[in-house]
């Protein structure tokens, strides 16, 4: 989408949103995600008082944890695609693990 | 009725704007969706705290609220939409930067195969899935009836609650992608956009235009009719309005979940007849009192 709207939308300054880019924090082609993106950094610097080096710490563990738990649901996909007993093997490993 | 903002924030009534804040900031930190990205239930509170936190943190609305002018509903801008409910949020990391492995669980997986056998059923819920839905304003505002399609095929009559605002989510259980292994099925999260109006503007649940009124409707008053979300209706137009007077029509702006409304502030503007008039002219030529009155005076600036 352009900026206007993108801006509109994340009701932030075209600045921000331009130095957001800048800095890594949102991608210049401002699509859906990145909206939803901005929007989480404009909650956690107006409403959770964090800065922009605790923004960038932020982003980057949110991300981590992102791509884990995508990660983990391919590995659920593929036991739930493998056989039973397969499946139950895990469980138990699980449960065995706390 | 909404519950207490005071309770939800858990401040006393006495709370200063600094407590309130570091209240609030304190819930939100672990409240917020895109915090919890596994838990469900994290929206509805964070929503909860952060519409008390609105309200409290206006000074205005907090004086309105605890004279009793105004309930704790219908307060709240909206929330969202959220990061963490994107399906590309896995996919994210494209920054550049050093990093010690793709996604720092590969060495777990490796874990995770062996051990004994059991009988043990493996079952998880499916993917949620995302929608927008474009909805025109006044649908928004009185509620409505919208159709979507699934990109499953299935169609949808969806209910638009009342007061709908853009960006607000709507939650089909069950219609997201399959759960797997037999596990329940993904829910479709359907975000409304909310289409402008050529003449109303909201905010929150007030509903705002600019009427055109004549000068003799103006200066003598008059009753015309004036549109409302709610129906047009006969607004009474006092003596000596101007432009700039505002008029509140009660209970005609935008429509609450318990079938009452918001208000609906009509904002005056004295429209001359396109053409100069003779009479007009020749009144004005001779209206002492109206050459004495300076419209400029106080304005300041330059």
């Amino acid at each position: 989408m352009d900026i206007e709207t993108f801006c509109l939308r994340a009701r932030l300054e075209i600045e921000t949103v331009r130095s957001w880019i800048e800095a890594g924090f949102v991608r210049a082609e401002l699509s859906e995600a990145d909206l939803a993106r901005a929007a989480l950094i404009r909650d956690l610097i107006e409403d959770l008082g964090v800065n922009l080096e605790g923004v960038e710490v932020v982003l980057d563990l949110l991300d981590q944890l992102h791509e884990a738990r995508a990660a983990l649901r391919r590995v659920l996909a593929a036991l739930a695609d493998a056989d039973p007993a397969v499946r139950a093997r895990v469980a138990a490993a699980l449960r065995d693990r706390p | 009725m909404a519950k207490d903002p005071y309770a939800i924030l858990g401040v006393p009534r006495t709370a200063s704007a600094e407590e309130i804040k570091a209240a609030y900031r304190k819930l939100a930190k672990k409240l917020h969706p895109d915090l919890n990205p596994g838990d469900r239930s994290a929206e509805a509170r964070f929503k909860e705290v952060s519409a008390a936190y609105d309200l409290l943190s206006d000074p205005e609305k907090r004086r309105r609220y605890d004279a009793g002018e105004i309930d704790a509903e219908g307060q709240e801008k909206p929330r969202g939409p959220f990061f963490r409910d994107r399906p590309e949020a896995g996919t994210f990391r494209w920054r550049s930067g050093p990093r010690a492995g793709p996604s720092g669980l590969e060495d777990l997986f490796e874990d995770l195969f062996g051990g004994e056998a059991g009988e043990v059923r493996f079952a998880f819920p499916g993917e949620d899935i995302r929608l927008r839905l474009t909805v025109p304003f006044l649908e928004a505002v009185n509620g409505g009836k919208a159709r979507v399609t699934l990109p499953s095929g299935d169609v949808i009559d969806l209910t638009i609650p009342p007061g709908a605002e853009d960006g607000t989510i709507l939650r089909l259980r069950g219609k997201g992608l399959p759960g797997i292994g037999g596990g329940p099925p993904g829910d479709a999260l359907v975000e409304l956009a909310v289409e402008p109006h050529p003449l109303f503007r909201r905010e929150g649940e007030t509903i705002r235009y600019d009427l055109p009124v004549s000068l003799a409707e103006a200066v003598l008053g008059a009753k015309v009719e004036a549109p409302t979300p709610a129906g047009p209706v006969m607004l009474t137009i006092p003596p000596g309005s101007n432009t700039g007077t505002v008029l509140r029509l009660r209970g005609r702006g935008v429509a609450r979940a318990d079938g009452s409304r918001g208000d609906c502030l009509v904002t005056l503007k004295v429209v001359l007849p396109p053409k100069p008039d003779r009479e007009l002219e020749e009144f004005l030529r001779r209206w002492e009192a109206g050459k004495r009155y300076d419209p400029r005076a106080g304005l300041g600036g330059a």
